[in-house]
């Protein structure tokens, strides 16, 4: 977002004055505490040609994640574990910024901070997923597909990856004869834990939670932790060009564990409801 | 009589008369001899003149003339300037229209004359890259937009200085650097000061 | 084998493998104005094809060595998620996408006053969140409405369905299954009030006959498409003042 053009120096400069302006009053552009999140929607199985589907709305930022479930070969040197596939997409719906074309840095770097929440997680029990050992096992593709982009890309995808996954259905696959053969039959996906991403960005000396494009257009630094259901820390990602101090990070890691149960309840719930 | 008679709730491609009763007016087209709208809204029929006009509910956010747009300069050509729009009519416009001015001052406006440096400059104005300018859409000649500063609210913002990049204040004939003391020529707008800028952006939320 | 293939398709009643007769439409539900950043955008569920199109325009063309002096240079991208088809899609554009933006900017194109907004750009941006045969043409229709939503000057909107053969029988609005396995499948796309063709393909064997019974039902299925389409912008323009009214 940010550019280093003279031309915009002067625009830029005063949007973030202003930004500094309302955050040394205590208030947030849109009137947010620094500490709350927008307003988040989850509706899951969108997509019936997908095995597990889910649309996250976090206030005007929408993702839509897919999982499909077919099989093939083993990653060198986990031949024993299903494979996990992630991708994500910020189609040129998502705002006016956005170029159609192939995936540009920050959505290559979003596609695998959500991969690690989930992998490092384990939240897919991979061991299981594995039908000859060295030859054939699972290939689970998680696909994002960003509608419409208003900040904060990395929760909202990660929200709707972990909610895709755990509402899945994966289909069964038998070895008949040294052949893979669908049985038409569908199982729960095997789940562990419910990794959840927190995000934050530094502003000034300020740390807002869920941040908005316009305050990621302003912001010095950005945080990114994930946390699993029993509150351990399993991924973390500090973006962009400001520095944090330790005191901050430490805050930091708290609020994730605080948020991120809050947010897990909310997902727990597609499950059972 | 009434000179107006108006219906409701049209959308692009409806037949609303044909030509030998009304002549075409905004945002409608002439389809073998038949009147069409061009857009979703509402129709207007002026008897007196017999015109038949669309009045389009969604209208796209593009500069027309008389329109006041605000933005930054992108590039300088020789007496020209290229002006990046951010703003138009105060409404944040995501478009990234670029627009033209000519940095040359007419006869006609002698109004700055007393006040203003010439010595130098040309009969120019002098602007550079990045400053924060408000200007009048004069023209849509050759398709392209051009901007006027002649009058005393348009012309520059606000800017940083040149060489420090600290804030300028407002003096007689141009801007001088709180921090430097670095004096710069522009063609400053009335209202100079960042607020002119910041509380159009305030508005966007 | 053939007259297995028969049965299934289409059963001695006239009922069709989905439960449509062969004049039925599948449900069809538009809704305007879903992608908050866009200019104009909708939402279009055509049976179970689930398709998204944000336009965004008029605007400053980049590059700008492509904008035209006389007129606006309309832009469209065709996409399918990787996750809309059966078998996982691979998310770089196929050539089979390439082929459809092009022929849906071309259906769109005569619709719109250009010129209108010259050395500007419009993109229409179509994503395919779940395909189920006849994406196209429920691409076209969502696209027209949402460039309508943007408020772009045009002459119509386009309305766009298919029909098909399968057997003997002309069917209207083929499915996924019937354009697999069925004999011809034409995808038209129609200015309904100008009464105009502005996309005709044609994928399978037809007689002279045939293709004058197909094309005719083709458009009788773009009407009652456009139906939906206009139901869908007054909806979104004019829905308050009809609730107004209402209850005045």
């Amino acid at each position: 977002m940010s550019s280093s053009k003279r031309s915009t120096i002067i625009v830029e400069q005063l949007r973030k004055q202003q930004m500094l302006e309302a955050l040394s009053r205590g208030k947030r552009l849109d009137g947010r505490d620094y500490d709350l999140y927008r307003n988040l929607e989850i509706e899951v199985g969108i997509i019936d040609k997908a095995s597990g589907s889910a649309k996250v709305k976090l206030g005007n930022t929408e993702v839509i994640a897919g999982v499909k479930v077919e099989t093939g070969e083993p990653f060198e040197g986990l031949e024993n574990k299903g494979a996990l596939i992630m991708s994500a997409e910020v189609l040129p719906t998502a705002s006016p910024h956005v170029e159609p074309g192939p995936p540009d840095e920050d959505a290559i770097e979003l596609s695998r901070v959500v991969d690690r929440g989930i992998r490092e997680s384990e939240m897919l029990d991979l061991d299981k997923l594995a039908l000859i050992p060295g030859k054939t096992v699972y290939t689970v593709f998680v696909d994002c597909s960003i509608i419409n982009s208003d900040g904060n890309l990395l929760d909202a995808t990660s929200y709707a990856v972990v909610a895709a996954l755990l509402t899945s259905k994966f289909p069964v696959y038998e070895i008949q004869e040294d052949k893979v053969v669908n049985t038409g039959k569908t199982m729960p996906p095997p789940i562990t834990t419910i990794p959840i991403s927190i995000t934050a960005v530094k502003i000034g000396e300020s740390v807002l939670i869920d941040p908005t494009t316009e305050e990621e257009a302003c912001m010095d630094a950005r945080i990114t932790m994930t946390t699993q259901s029993d509150g351990s820390i399993v991924a973390v990602q500090k973006g962009f060009t400001g520095p944090f101090s330790i005191n901050q990070i430490v805050e930091f890691s708290e609020i994730a564990r605080i948020k991120g149960e809050e947010i897990r309840s909310k997902i727990k719930e597609l499950n059972s409801g | 009589m009434k000179k107006t008679r108006e219906t409701n709730k049209i959308i692009p491609g409806e037949l609303l008369s044909v030509i030998e009763e009304y002549d075409a007016g905004k945002n409608t087209y002439v389809d073998d001899g038949d009147i069409r709208s061009s857009a979703i809204g509402g129709s207007s029929i002026n008897l007196q003149d017999r015109i038949l006009n669309v009045k389009q509910k969604n209208p796209p956010m593009i500069p027309k003339i008389g329109d006041i747009v605000v933005g930054y300069i992108d590039m300088l050509f020789g007496n020209m300037i290229s002006v990046r729009i951010v703003y138009i009519n105060e409404k944040y416009s995501k478009s990234g229209f670029s627009a033209i001015a000519s940095t040359r001052f007419s006869a006609s406006s002698g109004g700055y004359g007393s006040s203003w440096r010439e010595r130098g400059y040309k009969g120019k104005y002098v602007f550079k890259v990045g400053d924060i300018i408000r200007g009048r859409v004069c023209s849509l000649l050759n398709s392209s937009i051009h901007l006027s500063l002649e009058d005393k609210d348009l012309g520059v913002v606000y800017t940083i200085c040149f060489s420090c990049g600290n804030e300028f204040t407002k003096v007689p004939g141009g801007l001088k650097c709180n921090f430097c003391g670095n004096f710069e020529d522009r063609k400053v707008s009335i209202d100079y000061g960042k607020q002119s800028f910041t509380q159009l952006y305030d508005m966007q939320f | 084998m053939y007259s297995l293939k028969e049965l299934t398709l289409l059963d001695e009643n006239g009922i069709r493998s989905d439960g449509r007769g062969i004049n039925d439409l599948r449900s069809i539900k538009i809704t305007v104005g879903v992608v908050k950043n866009a200019d104009g955008s909708a939402f279009i569920e055509f049976g179970k094809n689930k398709i998204i199109v944000a336009v965004y325009g008029p605007r400053e063309v980049h590059p700008k060595h492509m904008a035209l002096p006389d007129r606006c240079v309309l832009r469209c991208r065709y996409h399918m998620s990787p996750f809309s088809t059966d078998t996982r899609k691979n998310p770089a554009p196929s050539r089979r996408e390439v082929e459809i933006s092009k022929v849906m900017r071309e259906s769109l194109e005569p619709s719109l006053i250009l010129s209108d907004y010259p050395r500007a750009v419009i993109d229409v941006f179509v994503e395919v969140l779940q395909a189920d045969g006849g994406s196209r043409c429920a691409g076209i229709n969502a696209a027209s409405v949402a460039l309508a939503d943007a408020g772009i000057n045009m002459r119509d909107l386009v309305s766009a369905c298919a029909a098909g053969r399968i057997a003997d029988n002309i069917v209207l609005d083929v499915n996924d299954l019937e354009d697999k396995e069925g004999d011809a499948d034409m995808p038209v796309a129609y200015m309904p009030n100008l009464e105009q063709v502005t996309l005709l393909q044609l994928d399978g064997k037809l007689t002279t006959t045939q293709f004058n019974e197909c094309l005719n039902k083709a458009i009788t299925g773009c009407k009652a498409v456009y139906e939906i389409q206009k139901d869908a912008l007054m909806k979104k323009y004019f829905g308050n003042e009809m609730e107004l009214k209402e209850e005045a």
